[in-house]
């Protein structure tokens, strides 16, 4: 046997008593109930290991110690898995069986009644039996093993460094188990090579469970590598809760701490991580030692960031406190920082909000930097027919001005900019980019800026307004001026009454007979006139009102041109020609076609020549009546104006000026129409057009 | 006495009817023309004390006559139905001595020929 496997025994068996001493201290400090176990395991091993050395040494004669350190070895597994348990629980059945096979081992050990020799000549159930706790044993740990590389693949850096190198020391173990069980005593530097690793795995284990400072920073580095290159990104996101998560996020990771929170100054939690909200008040309650409370001074006060530690969080020593004090004095910054923004936010919310309101406006808004636009609303730029841009380039809004009144408007902005007393309110107007002119009211105000004088301006167009008020005035101006036509014709025929009357009351006695008769004519004839304009006047303000009263109907043209022919024959020296070849019948009023058919006949007599025509004829748009005369035809200059009302021919001097207003109107009212249209050489030819019946 | 002489001038036979048979009840000799034409016509062969002048005449207007009477031409009293300031305003400036709105009672026509008339006598 080589001597100097020995003293590694002793080393190894008193290595593995200082880890599980370790251990076991801790768990007693920590209340740590999964740390004990492991403490109690290594201490199996660490007496199994002392107890190789003194097997030697105490020669052969102890026979219980063979089955004893098996035993022990058996033991030592399940206590591992139970670590296991501890931290990531197994499945019910699959312990059940662990413990069934370990009980089950047990007995079978002790009857198996193993040689303890340096170099023991086994049977083959012996050999057996020893291999099977082998490979329950590495069952054990190996899954342990495997379980705790695997779960260390989502953590922090820092958990990750601590959960692998656990594994690692305990896939050593395995591997120290294996070796060990399927050696000979003849393989003797094969055996050494396995004490030694054996060997290694102590300290590996110990700093899994007791990292020194050194470690738990390198296994930090990592973490602060990533959280510097990411620090702008998390910490200083402008929405106030994405700080808090950011924060609680890269502090547990730092630490390795398996869920965290974050509490504003007024007791809010603006972020927690794998908590729930009772789980955070339960937390804030409880004066638990697994939670890390750091104070986070800021300017609503102080909040704490709080961090919850995880069966895997290494040892947490003042280096963890300090830095997480660190971190969150920059977290509180990022939070300041967070609420500035926000405050800025709101106040440029305000403004632009403030801007879309002014962009709304049916009323153009607009800035001005010494005639360069600074600023101008929708509407604006909709008045205007330019494109925001096109108006920003031009060197000065007065080059929209009308030509004829930029000068005006030139002087009164120096007046303005010099304090002179000018109306704040003008009437104006702008050339529209189409060509046209916009009328606009304008509202100017001078406000003071940090970059100096700006204009505001309050642009209406007034355009459509102004039409309006045009048409009115027109409006106005035709009817004052119907109103005025209407009392001077009415007025020549009362001052033939009034002369008359007053001629004959005063001196009937001294008139003659036949002047007598002549007064009396003349007043028959004036008031004969005046009924007959003021039955006129009121035609036509009915008509043009368009509450004339018409009872349409089916008429038949030729009666009434026959019954108008009847009432108003032709005078002797006019022959009047009739040609309605068929029996046309109209949609009409027929009195009031009587009225058309005897205005424009009674005019072709008085107007006309020697011989007036009526003639019908069908088109395609309706029935086309003529009445044509061989006179001399409408003045050229009356023409345009000759169904106005108070248009009238110099020589008829018995009208009111009304008919052929009110004719053009009446067949309007009916759906027709009344055109003139001269005839060559002479004559004149008045149309009317009228609907069909059918 | 000679009778004094007035010129009507309108195109109205109901207005001149009235005229004349007011102004012959007061001793005047009334002429009488229809249209401008007429009247300035009329103007060349005699020489009437007073012209009665409407202005609204077929062929040339009343202010047309106005403006084409002679320089010592008798006083001119406008007849006129028009009442807007404007005529009015316009014939005076054009050398008429009084403008009357129809309609107006004969009594009033008669005063202000008399006082024209003795005015200029």
């Amino acid at each position: 046997m080589d001597t100097a496997a020995h003293p590694l025994e002793i080393a190894l068996g008193i290595a593995f008593l200082l880890l599980s001493a370790v251990c076991l201290a801790k768990a007693h400090r920590q209340d740590d109930r999964a740390l004990s176990l492991a403490g109690w395991a290594f201490a199996t091993i660490g007496v199994l290991m002392t107890l190789t050395f003194f097997g030697p040494v105490t020669d052969y004669r102890y026979s219980f110690l063979g089955p004893f350190s098996l035993l022990l070895f058996l033991w030592s597994g399940y206590l591992l898995l139970l670590f296991r348990h501890s931290l990531l629980p197994l499945g019910p059945s699959f312990r059940a069986a662990a413990l069934g096979v370990t009980l089950a081992l047990t007995p079978l050990i002790v009857v198996a009644d193993l040689p303890y020799t340096d170099d023991p000549r086994l049977s083959g159930v012996q050999f057996a039996l020893v291999m099977a706790i082998a490979l329950l044993w590495s069952i054990f740990v190996g899954g342990t093993a495997r379980t705790f590389w695997r779960e260390a693949r989502d953590r922090p850096s820092v958990q990750r460094a601590r959960l692998r190198m656990l594994s690692t020391g305990f896939i050593g173990l395995v591997v120290v188990a294996l070796t060990w069980a399927g050696t000979s005593g003849d393989q003797s530097t094969l055996l050494l090579g396995v004490k030694l690793l054996a060997l290694g795995m102590v300290p590996l284990l110990y700093v899994s469970f007791a990292a020194p400072l050194w470690l738990r920073r390198a296994w930090r580095d990592k973490e602060e590598t990533s959280l510097f290159a990411a620090r702008d990104l998390v910490l200083f996101h402008p929405e106030i809760r994405s700080v808090a998560e950011h924060a609680v996020h890269w502090a547990q990771r730092l630490v390795g701490a398996d869920a965290g929170f974050l509490i504003s100054a007024q007791g809010d939690v603006l972020a927690a991580d794998r908590l729930d909200a009772a789980d955070v008040d339960r937390f804030r309650l409880e004066d638990s030692r697994s939670v890390i409370e750091v104070p986070l001074e800021y300017g609503e006060g102080t909040g704490s960031l709080v961090l919850v530690t995880g069966p895997f969080t290494p040892l947490f020593g003042s280096d963890e406190v300090e830095r997480l004090e660190a971190f969150g004095s920059i977290v509180a910054v990022a939070l300041d920082r967070v609420r500035l923004i926000m405050a800025l936010g709101h106040e440029n919310e305000r403004y632009e909000r403030l801007l879309q309101a002014v962009s709304d406006l049916d009323e153009g808004v607009v800035v001005t930097d010494q005639g360069r636009l600074v600023y101008a609303n929708d509407a604006y730029v909709r008045m205007t027919g330019y494109t925001l841009d096109e108006l920003m380039a031009l060197p000065s809004l007065l080059e929209l001005s009308l030509p004829e009144e930029r000068e005006q408007i030139t002087e009164r902005l120096r007046l303005r900019l010099a304090g002179g007393d000018v109306e704040d309110h003008y009437e104006a107007g702008l050339m529209h980019k189409a060509g046209h002119r916009v009328d606009t009211e304008s509202a100017v105000k001078l406000i003071q800026t940090d970059e100096g004088v700006r204009i505001v301006s309050v642009i209406r167009d007034v355009t459509e307004r102004k039409r309006h008020e045009r048409q009115l005035r027109e409006l106005d101006a035709t009817k004052s001026e119907f109103i005025s036509n209407a009392a001077h014709e009415l007025r020549t025929p009362l001052t033939a009454i009034v002369g008359l009357a007053a001629t004959l009351a005063d001196s009937r006695d001294l008139l003659e007979e036949k002047d007598v008769n002549a007064c009396i004519e003349g007043l028959d004839r004036g008031a004969k006139r005046l009924a007959l304009l003021v039955n006129r006047l009121l035609d036509f303000t009915q008509l043009d009102t368009g509450r004339l009263q018409l009872d349409l109907q089916a008429v038949s043209l030729a009666e009434i041109a026959e019954q108008v022919l009847e009432a108003n024959p032709a005078p002797e020296d006019v022959e009047v020609r009739i040609e309605i070849s068929d029996n046309f019948i109209v949609w009409a009023d027929p009195v009031r076609l009587d009225q058309i058919l005897t205005n424009l006949i009674s005019n072709a007599y008085r107007h006309g020549g020697h011989e007036v025509r009526i003639h019908a004829e069908r088109d395609d748009d309706g029935v086309l009546v003529d009445i044509d005369d061989d006179g001399p035809g409408v003045p050229e200059a009356l023409i345009d104006s000759l169904f106005h009302p108070f248009v009238r021919g110099s020589a008829d001097q018995q009208g009111a000026g009304l008919g052929l207003a009110i004719v053009r109107r009446l067949a309007e009212a009916f759906g027709g129409r009344v055109t003139y249209h001269p005839v060559r050489p002479h004559g004149a030819r008045f149309r009317v057009r009228l609907r069909p019946a059918a | 006495m000679t009778p004094k002489t007035v010129l009507v001038v309108d195109d109205e036979p109901d207005i001149v009817l009235t005229v004349r048979l007011a102004l012959e009840l007061e001793g005047y000799r009334v002429l009488t023309a229809g249209s401008g034409e007429d009247a300035l016509e009329r103007l060349e062969r005699e020489r009437p004390d007073i012209i009665l002048l409407d202005l609204r005449l077929p062929g040339i207007d009343g202010f047309a006559v106005l403006e084409r009477l002679a320089q010592n031409t008798p006083p001119v009293i406008v007849l006129s139905a028009h009442a807007s300031g404007g005529a009015m305003q316009r014939a005076l400036e054009m050398g008429c001595r009084e403008f009357i709105t129809k309609p107006f009672h004969p009594e009033q026509l008669v005063d202000k020929i008399e006082a024209i008339l003795q005015g200029r006598g």
